[in-house]
């Protein structure tokens, strides 16, 4: 407050001081704490002393009471006292005035005012049991005052917090960040997006709190930068009093214990608690409520998505075990009403799914009691011919697994994108497949020549179909049509004459169908890598810990879907490689390149020895040894087996490694490549790249080994004088036991329960015997 | 390494049927080393503002039948002797198909999987940068091999029309369309193959109509194969498969829905129809015409024996192991030697650099007339060297009718 307001003539300065006295008579109440404060200000700059002010007030107060003494004499000391607080407030207000515009006059007001509201809404809001409706009043009422200079945060972080509890979330590691981001004010879209009764009193969920404070995160760290860009679709919340309300209203209370039961009978039961919950009735305020926004919303494809108390929990992540359901909403209001409840009844089933409560069962989570919130939105996209998606979307994580070149950190993240809706880059189908960023060198792939890049691509593209209303798997080539995609030159490469081009210019709908999805120009060409490093970096480093992000993109905006911390880089679900197991009992160990990743009770080792592969095997036995693992491989199927073996699996050249195709070793649980030091030279191991996709999708996991390091090991007396099972195994396998050894870890070894831990962080791995034998 | 040197290997097939030709010593011993080699030493600038030194090589095996011609190979694992095989390789291959060419290869030991765009752009004009004086349409004439790509052409072209300051498309094959390649190269090896089955049921006197066809490996060459197979031979198409395994149906598929559904699947598995078979079981199936199209060692002589069909056609390199040559003689298989069954993408890439010395393009028509003439010779010479001689088989005679031509060259030359 530098700039100081002179009134020209008495007469304005009159004026202005009636004004200000109307002014301050709307908040009767807050009278003397708004004086206060003016007065407070006016001290701190320097403008006018408390001293000062009080002496003059005292002074004027003095010669009224000379002049009233002379006329009445019996004049109260409170008179007294009154008289001298009209002059104090009339020589603060003047002051105030003469050094201060009207515009910063009244900020002080305000503030004075808004730490009123929060008090009275503080005193509501502890109360545990308090209505949404009433909470709701006093944040929409709060959110009315002008913004203003902000208060303290030592004044607002209680109360926050008591509004993220009842609103949001109670999850602590929540609140935790939460408290720093989401303000009082944002609370205001919120409640008035939520649907619920006024009476009742519940909280909007995981997912919803993940989203909300991910993009709160992002427009106060990113919006300098890009603007609007960074999105998140309209939505809306149904509280999970309603999950509650649901029950009752159909008596189905019974199916809260539904989680004690053994495996088996949850399984079994499961079909008929879907069918009934599909069609349940749901409340009149919530059907009423439903229809409302259902008006607002329009024709446009909504998702439903479950948003429960546990779900989006920092310490366990129930990714994609809740379900959720597409709808095309077309059609009559009521028709799209039906469908949108019979959508929420089944989510609110999915909590009584076999996966969840095994989930829960496994992670000690089972008595907490859970209740789904639902989050309705928008989906994010356009329409294209009767199909409606985004141009792409995807996981981001921040953290990048997959390192398989020296040129990827894994501290710039990983990018899972996917051309149409994200579902396809968040499960895992098997062949089909998504591209992978590295985000510390977007373009850098695996895959070099066209054959394997025209092979490690999505072939197809996960839709909501407007005429069928639902949600669609579509092939590729069957999307095509005459009209223009957007984005399309940023997401294909137009194969040509043997080889795959980045689009120079906007593609003509003809060319599409020789189009492969590459998003070659959207990682080389635009700002999408920086965006998308910037955004996990700014989310990382407000959780305190790695998180990974769901968005979509629909040709203009970005949007935030999901945020969450990385569940499996939380301290729960690591493992802790131990330090103390004897020498006796390790297998091998390595301290390079490692993955997160851990596997118990390795039934068998699959073992192609180094030495005897590259030393003695011809060039025939190397292809027919190739052929022999694929045919373990098959024979193990349903057993637990690591493939351990030299240098780089599935190269072609014979020298460099065994020259397996995939589906020979896609059995295995770990793909092992040992790099045998050959007099000074160490052969390179190929990172699992002659497959990487492949191993990355069905989830093996991949370790390189350097035995004549310093830093790895490799039991090498284990591996010779175990007995081989590959003769009984397979008996017409010819003499290739010298070179190939299928070791029972059960029969071998010098313990029980042979596991394989794997930390990335510490960049350790071990394999070792739990038990003494 | 044990046996494995693939160099080595080269030379004991020279030397197998240097001896069957009773070639005198002074040409085996020249015919057995590369007669020019080069090295360079690239330093490119990467990304990251780092100069990396990059080892490059070229090796020109024998120019007596004309300007050396191969691939470019940019591998991590890149050494001289896989280039210097592989050069002696083009050699023969060049010489079975006759066309006026000498044989070459090159090679960068690098990672194209870990290098950027604008990396691989440097690293590609940095090597036309040392190589220009050695390379050119009356010299040697690189093309495209393990990954490296029609771009990385266009890069390299343009590179030596800014050193020479004249227009020399010739300089390079495998180049875009819109750069000067030619027509027809996509589907060349494939269409080459078919061709010499045609010529070979020919001379079996089999009726190839109707008859049936598996494919090991659906890559480029392997549906094209099929296409083709189907298109100019009327074979029947009764498996294929890829590296998730195959498909089998005795009845038949149509090729073209077989390939439009590996296209847009990625994989074949699933196909409708169809029961599942593994790679292994596809190359034992009782069919006329076998053709492994993706990978090395395939036929080993473990499953030779099994073997049912009548012409194995090799569209991939090297799918048969030497012990499964002779198990597959014995058993009466015809064996199409892979460097005359898969001679028509060098064919093609001569086409273009005739063309290109022309500065005339040819229709797609006229390519394919070209090439039928051009593999239905080779066959015809390939086999007439098989029936003279009568002890050899088709590698063999392969080999024995290529080396004599380079051989019969150098003498005219006055060489050695």
């Amino acid at each position: 407050m530098t700039s100081k307001a002179k009134p020209s003539t008495r007469k304005s300065r009159d004026a202005a001081y009636r004004s200000l006295r109307e002014k301050i008579g709307a908040y009767s109440h807050l009278e003397e704490k708004i004086i206060l404060q003016l007065m407070l200000t006016l001290h701190e700059k320097h403008l006018f002393s408390i001293d000062e002010i009080y002496a003059l007030a005292r002074k004027e107060a003095k010669d009224f009471k000379y002049d009233q003494e002379k006329g009445s004499p019996n004049v109260s000391p409170d008179q007294w006292s009154g008289n001298e607080r009209r002059i104090l407030r009339r020589l603060t207000l003047k002051s105030a005035l003469e050094h201060f515009t009207t515009d910063e006059i009244e900020v002080l007001i305000m503030s004075v005012v808004k730490r009123d509201y929060i008090f009275s809404l503080e005193n509501i809001a502890n109360l545990t049991d308090i209505s949404f409706g009433i909470l709701a009043d006093k944040v929409r009422e709060y959110s009315a005052i002008p913004l203003g200079t902000p208060l303290p945060k030592e004044d607002v972080m209680g109360l926050r917090v008591s509004l993220l509890r009842h609103f949001i979330s109670d999850q602590l590691e929540f609140l935790r960040v939460a408290k720093h981001h989401l303000t009082i004010r944002d609370m205001a879209p919120l409640v008035d997006t939520t649907i619920g009764s006024e009476t009742g009193h519940g909280r909007i969920g995981g997912k919803a709190a993940g989203m909300l404070l991910g993009y709160k995160i992002l427009t106060e760290t990113l919006t300098e930068k890009y603007g609007d860009l960074i999105r998140i679709p309209e939505s809306y919340y149904v509280r999970t009093d309603v999950f509650e309300d649901f029950l009752t209203l159909n008596g189905l209370m019974r199916y809260q214990h539904q989680k004690y039961k053994t495996g088996e009978e949850v399984r079994n039961e499961y079909p008929a608690i879907q069918e009934v919950f599909r069609n349940g009735q749901f409340p009149d305020y919530m059907v009423e409520q439903c229809r409302a926004m259902l008006k607002k919303v329009g024709k446009h494809p909504l998702i439903v998505r479950s948003s429960s108390l546990l779900e989006d929990n920092f310490k366990a992540a129930f990714s994609g075990k809740y379900l959720s359901v597409f709808l095309g909403n077309q059609g009559h209001l009521d028709r799209r009403l039906s469908q949108l409840l019979a959508a929420i009844g089944e989510v609110y089933a999915s909590g009584l799914a076999p996966d969840p409560i095994t989930y829960r069962q496994e992670r000690n989570l089972l008595d907490y009691d859970e209740k789904i919130g639902i989050l309705i939105q928008k989906v994010v996209g356009f329409r294209y011919r009767h199909y409606f998606f985004p141009a792409y979307a995807g996981v981001a994580l921040s953290r990048n697994d997959y390192t398989w070149s020296s040129r990827i950190r894994e501290e710039d993240g990983l990018v899972r994108l996917v051309m149409g809706l994200g579902t396809r880059a968040v499960d895992r189908v098997g062949d089909d497949y998504p591209r992978l960023v590295g985000l510390s060198a977007p373009t850098l792939r695996p895959e070099t020549t066209l054959a394997a890049q025209k092979k490690y691509t999505q072939n197809f593209v996960d839709v909501v179909n407007l005429k069928t209303n639902s949600y669609e798997v579509v092939p590729l080539k069957d999307l095509w049509g005459d009209e223009e995609l957007p984005l399309a030159e940023q997401m294909l490469s137009i194969e040509e004459d043997g080889y795959l081009q980045t689009p120079f210019a906007n593609l003509a709908p003809k060319s599409y169908p020789s189009g492969v999805i590459t998003f070659d120009r959207l990682l080389r060409h635009s700002p999408f890598p920086e965006v998308m490093r910037d955004i996990l970096r700014e989310v990382e480093a407000a959780y305190g810990c790695p998180i990974d992000i769901e968005f979509s993109h629909d040709g203009q905006h970005l949007y935030l879907l999901q945020t969450r911390p990385m569940a499996q880089r939380m301290p729960s679900e690591t493992v802790e490689v131990p330090s103390d197991v004897p020498q006796e009992r390790i297998l091998f160990s390595a301290k390079e390149h490692i993955h997160n990743g851990r596997i118990d009770n390795i039934e068998y080792l699959v073992y192609c020895d180094p030495v005897a592969y590259t030393q003695v095997a011809t060039p025939e036995m190397r292809y027919q040894l190739a052929r022999l693992v694929g045919r373990v491989n098959n024979r193990l199927a349903d057993k637990n087996f690591i493939l351990m073996g030299p240098g780089r699996w599935g190269s072609s050249n014979i020298n460099l490694g065994i020259p397996v195709q995939y589906s020979e070793i896609n059995n295995t649980r770990a793909l092992i490549e040992i790099a045998h030091k050959e007099g000074d030279y160490t052969p390179g191991v190929s990172f699992g790249t002659h497959f990487f996709l492949d191993l990355v999708e069905k989830g093996i996991h991949y370790l390189p080994l350097y035995p004549d390091d310093s830093e790895g090991s490799l039991n090498k007396s284990f591996f010779a004088d175990s007995p081989n099972e590959l003769t009984a195994m397979m008996p017409d396998c010819g003499d290739f036991s010298g070179y190939l050894k299928i070791i029972d870890t059960r029969i071998a070894g010098p313990g029980t329960a042979l596991n394989l831990w794997m930390n990335g962080k510490t960049q350790q791995a071990l394999a070792f015997y739990e038990h003494q034998g | 390494m044990n046996q494995t040197n693939p160099f080595a290997i080269a030379q004991q097939q020279f030397d197998e049927a240097a001896e069957i030709l009773g070639l005198d010593d002074g040409m085996r011993q020249f015919l057995r080393m590369p007669q020019r080699e080069f090295r360079f030493t690239l330093p490119v600038k990467m990304d990251d503002g780092k100069v990396h030194v990059f080892q490059g090589y070229r090796v020109q095996y024998n120019s007596a039948r004309g300007p050396t011609k191969g691939g470019l190979r940019w591998h991590p694992d890149e050494t001289i002797d896989t280039v210097r095989a592989l050069a002696a390789w083009m050699t023969w291959k060049t010489a079975v198909v006759n066309i006026p060419l000498g044989g070459g290869k090159g090679g960068v030991t690098c990672n194209p999987k870990e290098m950027s765009e604008g990396e691989k752009e440097r690293l590609a004009r940095a090597y036309m940068g040392a190589a220009a004086r050695i390379l050119g349409v009356t010299k040697d004439v690189p093309a495209p091999d393990v990954y490296t790509t029609p771009q990385i052409m266009a890069w390299m072209m343009d590179e030596y029309e800014k050193i020479t300051l004249e227009s020399h498309p010739g300089v390079i094959t495998g180049k875009p369309i819109p750069l000067g390649g030619s027509q027809g190269r996509t589907d060349a090896t494939a269409r080459g193959g078919i061709i010499t089955v045609r010529e070979t049921a020919k001379r079996l006197g089999i009726d190839i109509q109707g008859a049936t066809m598996a494919v090991n490996g659906f890559g480029n060459a392997g549906q094209y194969a099929a296409l083709l197979g189907e298109e100019l031979l009327g074979l029947k198409l009764v498996a294929a498969s890829d590296s998730r395994g195959g498909i089998y149906n005795a009845s038949g598929f149509s090729a073209r829905e077989v390939v439009d559904y590996k296209l847009s699947n990625g994989s074949l598995s699933g196909y409708p129809g169809a029961d599942a078979v593994t790679n292994e079981e596809l190359l034992e199936l009782d069919v006329q015409v076998l053709f492994p199209s993706a990978l090395e060692g395939v036929i080993t002589k473990d499953n030779a024996a099994n073997i049912k069909a009548r012409i194995i056609c090799e569209l991939a390199n090297g799918p048969t192991t030497p012990e499964a040559d002779l198990i597959l003689q014995d058993h009466n298989v015809f064996v199409i030697p892979d460097f005359l069954a898969n001679a028509g993408g060098v064919t093609v890439s001569y086409f273009e650099q005739v063309q290109n010395t022309y500065n005339f393009y040819w229709e797609l028509e006229d390519i394919h007339r070209r090439l039928d003439a051009k593999m239905t010779q080779a066959f015809a010479d390939v086999y007439g060297e098989f029936q003279s001689r009568g002890n050899v088989h088709m590698r063999q005679a392969a080999y024995l009718v290529s080396i004599a031509r380079v051989a019969e060259a150098c003498r005219l030359r006055g060489w050695v």
